[in-house]
């Protein structure tokens, strides 16, 4: 296992400032532009070779439309993504292919991202035809059944369909055939929200096995903060299009400093009575505010329980404030006020 | 809990649904109760039985394709499961009252808020239009929307979903029922929004002094919410016991497994691998012919294939459907 101290390596994903921004449109035939949905708005993080970045979050906070925009499956509207040395925005043509031959995701409903008139074969072996990386029908054959087994699964289940399967063995599917291009790097978008309790585990297992064994890096975006707690190298916490705080993943879960971070921590729920007795909760008040009509300053200072008069005019500066760990706050100690 | 007067007793409750594809078997011989002021919870993966188990009581079954069998099932005497409709009606929303997961898809969504709440206020207390609207006002402020006044005109895309999910409180608030039973109520719900709705909904039942039944698959929100839980697997009551008895001595190796499986947001990284149980939930198409955990079962004896285990006394207060004791590993006398 790769502990985060040991991961001094040239970082294989670079994402800086990364912004995508959706437009609000009103009428059909003759639309017009009433407004910009932020969803994401100047985010920045690397991942390291073989560490997995858990990416946590409410609904609606973005995490998602990062996962996607770095992919390429929306066009950024600012900002850079890397992935191992070839930026997503300005690739062409062949970079591209590399690209997308090395970067895989995996998304959350294994019953709609899976094509139900294809057999296993044909959607595991998809990737492997697209890529030209094996030739030979009976060649792409062993090589699917050697994917299978590698996700538990028996070959036999080659010329099944998706609907003969549970969502446990769908998902099963769905990461084979992202490893059916040989990625570095996969997106694991809610990988396991659909899934029964007793079937997350075997998922969330598999994917450090394939962690382990292949050396896979993982940006796993997730909103189940104990699952994220167990599988996660570092983690950042976003809210509204902008991470809030990024650290260690035990730093952050047993030393939060960003008030949204605290409160999110305190309400996630404990299986064991005694400690959820006893435990005291940080509640925020009110909803969300809408990303299409942000809040001035700190975009968290609406429901924010230490929120100063100035943070509602004064954006905070992303900051280190020791080695690894990055905070969205002006409040937190140090203290941090950018000149007005 | 003999002291607690009972107010919902079900016996050996059978549900099944004929489908094309054969006879679904969703509740096999489900037993249980709940008493007075407590919080039960009824906790199962999908397809466990707990929701059908609850919906066939409430009349709320589409028969057929639906069929029930078994029973009685007393709410204070009066057996629901042949209660007549019309009396039924009476019992549900007034006495029980029901919450749902998807609070988007339990309401109207071409009615304001304010009707769609008045429209319970005036069926359920006969009063005027505006007494109505004066009272769902009390109501929406009471599960704490703020501007009350103002929401009323709203329609329902225009909340949140733990807005959504308020109002669905409020308009159960406004028949002050005996027992609640809320399914999977915070499932599509953020942890911040859940945990708010956990907190108001403890508070509310508290103030009016009714019992829940509370429905999920999350052993994180029942530990800090309910007195007993109960666990369903396959259809059948395989553990009861108070909430602190199952979490720190549970007895039925599907329920130790279920809580082993569980990642704990206060224990370090990589400390240890997540156990899993293996295989998959069973095709309630064909249940096997004895125990229905068997086959995932690090347990299991020739015994459990032959025959289902009954629900027993283990301990005070705490009853397991298991033939094997999980201590010795060998079978129970």
């Amino acid at each position: 296992m790769i502990s985060s101290s040991t991961i001094q390596s040239k970082p294989l994903v670079k994402v800086e400032k990364l912004a995508k921004h959706f437009p609000v449109t009103k009428g059909t035939i003759f639309s017009k532009k009433t407004g910009i949905l932020k969803a994401v708005d100047g985010v920045s993080f690397q991942i390291s070779a073989g560490e997995t970045l858990g990416l946590v979050g409410e609904s609606g906070c973005g995490k998602s439309t990062v996962g996607r925009t770095m992919l390429g499956l929306y066009q950024a509207t600012g900002g850079s993504v890397e992935i191992g040395g070839h930026n997503i925005g300005s690739a062409t043509g062949k970079e591209k292919a590399i690209i997308r031959r090395s970067s895989q995701m995996i998304f959350q409903d294994p019953f709609s991202s899976l094509n139900p008139r294809w057999s296993v074969n044909a959607i595991v072996s998809e990737p492997i035809r697209v890529h030209k990386i094996i030739k030979g029908k009976k060649a792409r054959e062993e090589r699917v059944a050697e994917l299978l087994d590698l996700v538990g699964l028996s070959k036999r289940y080659m010329n099944r369909f998706p609907h003969e399967f549970s969502g446990g063995q769908r998902q099963r599917i769905g990461i084979a055939r992202a490893l059916a291009s040989e990625p570095q790097f996969i997106i694991c978008d809610e990988p396991i929200a659909a899934l029964d309790v007793s079937i997350q585990a075997q998922v969330v297992n598999l994917l450090e096995d394939l962690q382990k064994k292949l050396g896979i890096t993982y940006l796993f975006i997730a909103h189940d903060l104990s699952m994220v707690r167990h599988i996660c190298t570092r983690v950042a916490v976003m809210y509204l299009g902008i991470i809030m705080e990024l650290a260690d993943s035990d730093q952050l879960f047993e030393d939060p400093r960003h008030p949204y971070t605290q409160a999110l921590l305190s309400a996630v729920p404990i299986p064991d009575p005694e400690i959820a007795r006893e435990r005291e909760r940080i509640v925020l008040g009110g909803d969300v505010p809408s990303p299409i009509n942000l809040p001035g300053g700190c975009r968290f200072h609406t429901r924010c329980p230490i929120a100063r008069e100035y943070c509602s005019r004064l954006a905070p500066v992303w900051r280190e404030l020791k080695t690894g760990h990055w905070v969205y706050c002006h409040e937190v100690e140090p203290r941090f006020l950018p000149n007005e | 809990m003999e002291n607690l007067k009972t107010l919902l007793d079900v016996n050996d409750l059978n549900v099944r649904f004929h489908t094309p594809e054969g006879i679904v078997y969703a509740v096999n011989g489900a037993t249980f109760k709940v008493y007075e002021g407590e919080t039960l919870a009824l906790v199962g993966e999908s397809g466990s039985g707990k929701s059908v188990s609850m919906m066939s009581i409430l009349g709320l079954i589409p028969l057929p394709p639906g069929e029930i069998n078994g029973g009685p099932a007393f709410y204070r005497n009066r057996n629901l499961l042949t209660l007549p409709e019309k009396d039924l009606i009476a019992v549900r929303g007034k006495e029980i009252a029901l919450i749902f997961q998807d609070p988007m898809t339990s309401l109207n969504p071409v009615l304001t808020m304010g009707r769609q709440l008045t429209e319970a206020v005036i069926k359920h207390y006969h009063v005027t239009k505006s007494e109505a609207r004066k009272k769902a006002m009390e109501f929406l402020e009471l599960v704490g929307i703020p501007e009350a006044r103002g929401r009323f005109s709203n329609y329902p895309h225009q909340f949140s979903g733990g807005m959504r999910q308020r109002v669905m409180i409020a308009m159960m608030l406004a028949l002050k029922p005996s027992l609640l039973v809320a399914d999977e109520p915070t499932t599509a719900l953020d942890v911040t929004i859940q945990a708010k709705i956990v907190d108001l909904v403890k508070d509310i039942k508290q103030k009016i002094g009714m019992s829940m039944i509370w429905i999920t698959h999350d052993l994180g929100v029942v530990a800090g919410l309910a007195d007993r839980v109960i666990v369903m697997y396959a259809g059948t009551v395989v553990e009861e016991a108070n909430v602190d008895d199952l979490y720190k001595k549970a007895k039925h190796p599907y329920t130790i497994a279920l809580l082993a499986a569980l990642p704990m947001i206060n224990s370090r990284r990589g400390a240890e691998r997540l156990k899993t149980i293996p295989g998959s939930p069973p095709n309630c198409h064909h249940l096997p012919t004895g125990c229905a955990f068997a086959p995932r079962c690090d347990f299991v004896q020739d015994q459990c294939w032959k025959c289902i285990p009954p629900l027993e006394s283990v301990a005070d207060d705490h009853f397991s459907a298991c033939w094997v004791d999980v201590k010795t590993g060998a079978l129970r006398s």
